[in-house]
């Protein structure tokens, strides 16, 4: 009877540190995922004083700056839809990116201090948002492995969690962005 | 090669001048160290041999006075301590030669880069690097922690492009393990103790000067060009070779370290560990880039190096078996690669700004 008890004891032990640990990683995917929110926040903000600092200068981009600010303002109006939403940073992202390589044709922009100074900023936080990304990635993967795993697949199936998707970049994105220069 | 072989020139007569110190100082080191050994040894094999050899030492110790022992002893300490003064004599003269020499291939290597032998990297700042871990049993308060010292002085600072760096030769003796928890468990501090004192003997990455101390080698400050609030630490990964995927369960259980942050580079993996307080922070600082960067150091200086990232400043500490700043004491300066070698770390150790591309600037205004 004694050893019945143990065993009963160390296995219930047991399943409170699977359950603990799954909803450990769980979190962690949560957090992960709330700092890639941050960053795009941040991103997002700087994207007004950007366009007004360059529309001045790049007339002949007024197409993207205007694609640009109409894509900020969808993603602050339906912040919850997430799946859209991230197609959307992407698509931000890699407009914005261009727009940068496009100021290497008009030299006055170039060197203005205020664009400088934001292209810096845009720079830092696209480092950031890469970070926070491939943090995102590896609570993922922690909490994929752990479902995975034997015996934590077995308490994750009890707990009905499922597996997270990884963020990939989408093919567009992979492409090399395209540089003009004026004649 | 060149350039070093036209200074070996340019310092010949100081290189004569050290070597003749070089041979004086290392006989009464060497000779010093043994004394402390075969003492360290006697703490800890004495009450094994009395225990087991009771018997006899009692008939012995009945039929003598025990004057033939104490003059030994008497003997043995005057003995060590002609060894430690005479070293320690010709220590200072031989250092004052080897800083007339390092002045100049600094002035080579890099115009601009001042030595001066008797600053030192501070134990503050050793601290702060947060590389030696400190054992505490009261966390957070200062007062009460142990401290980490640095016997070791010689020191270069000034700027590499627009970085400053600083890089000074460093011996860490850390006391912190001595006062913390560990003291509880018998015979644990005492075996550290020892280990500290005889693992120089045995080990091909250590040598006599080792002797007593945590880290011996060269430690490094750099600004580092990105603005971090917490703090990342990369540090050499012995157990992932040995314990494969069972090492991440150990290391995450990370005793005094913060968080454990696994990485997607593999060759990095392998080869460091890292702890930070940030996961994303931690990605911010060592992006992929920088993470091959930090491989192919690592494969450069073939040796096991440390890195911390903390207040905006880049910590490097690297393990030197002759101590940094300092010529090869087990070769001939003359007639051997000595010379070269000591010209190769320090130019290494210049080179770090470049070889991380620490002067890259390009995104602050």
């Amino acid at each position: 009877m004694t050893y019945a008890i143990i065993i009963f004891g160390a296995l219930l032990l047991f399943a409170i540190f699977l359950f603990n640990n799954l909803i450990s990683k769980k979190n962690k995917v949560h957090e992960a995922y709330s700092s890639i929110d941050v960053m795009l926040k941040k991103r997002t903000d700087l994207i007004p004083r950007l366009v007004n600092t360059v529309k001045g200068y790049m007339e002949h981009e007024r197409a993207t700056l205007t694609e640009i600010t109409q894509l900020r303002e969808k993603i602050i109006s339906e912040k919850g839809r997430t799946n859209d939403r991230f197609k959307w940073e992407s698509q931000l992202g890699m407009l914005l990116g261009n727009l940068q390589i496009r100021a290497e044709a008009y030299p006055e922009l170039k060197s203005s201090e205020n664009f400088l100074m934001l292209q810096a900023s845009l720079n830092e936080v696209e480092e950031q948002l890469s970070a926070a990304r491939r943090a995102y990635n590896a609570a993922v993967n922690a909490h994929n492995n752990a479902l995975e795993m034997f015996p934590s697949n077995i308490m994750g199936k009890m707990m009905g969690y499922s597996q997270k998707t990884l963020f990939t970049i989408e093919a567009e994105e992979k492409k090399a962005p395209e540089v003009y220069f004026q004649q | 090669m060149e350039n070093s072989n036209s200074s070996k020139k340019a310092l010949l007569p100081l290189l004569h001048q050290a070597e003749k110190l070089r041979k004086k100082y290392r006989f009464y080191k060497t000779g010093g160290n043994l004394f402390i050994l075969t003492f360290v040894l006697g703490i800890f094999f004495l009450p094994m041999i009395t225990y087991f050899n009771n018997q006899w030492i009692t008939e012995v110790s009945r039929n003598s006075s025990g004057v033939i022992f104490q003059i030994l002893l008497v003997f043995y300490w005057v003995l060590y301590f002609v060894f430690m003064i005479k070293a320690n004599r010709i220590g200072v003269k031989y250092r004052k030669v080897e800083g007339e020499i390092l002045q100049p291939v600094l002035d080579r290597l890099i115009p601009g880069l001042k030595y001066s032998p008797i600053k030192q990297i501070t134990p503050a700042q050793i601290t702060e690097s947060l590389l030696i871990p400190s054992y505490s049993q009261v966390s957070g308060n200062k007062d009460k922690q142990q401290k980490v010292y640095n016997m070791g002085s010689g020191f270069a600072s000034g700027k590499v492009g627009d970085t400053s760096i600083v890089m000074g030769d460093v011996k860490i003796i850390n006391q912190s393990f001595f006062g913390s928890y560990f003291m509880y468990i018998p015979f644990l501090t005492h075996l550290y103790f020892a280990y500290n004192y005889i693992r120089p003997w045995f080990s091909k990455d250590h040598s006599v000067d080792h002797m007593g101390y945590s880290f011996f080698g060269m430690f490094v400050i750099i600004d580092f060009n990105k603005k971090i609030r917490g703090n990342t630490i990369v540090l050499p990964d012995k157990l992932e070779k040995r314990a494969g995927y069972f090492a991440k369960i150990i290391q995450s259980l990370k005793l005094h370290r913060k968080q454990l942050i696994n990485l997607e580079h593999t060759e990095f993996e392998k080869e460091f560990v890292v702890y930070g307080t940030d996961q994303v922070e931690a990605r911010y600082i060592l992006s992929t880039a920088f993470m091959e960067r930090i491989v192919a150091l690592k494969r450069k200086m073939e040796r096991p190096i440390m890195l911390s990232f903390n207040n905006n400043k880049l910590y490097m500490a690297i393990q030197h078996p002759n101590g940094f700043f300092c010529l090869p004491q087990h070769k001939n300066l003359i007639t051997s690669n000595a010379f070269e070698l000591f010209v190769e770390n320090i130019s290494n150790a210049i080179g770090i700004v470049e070889d991380l591309n620490l002067d890259t600037k390009i995104w602050k205004v």
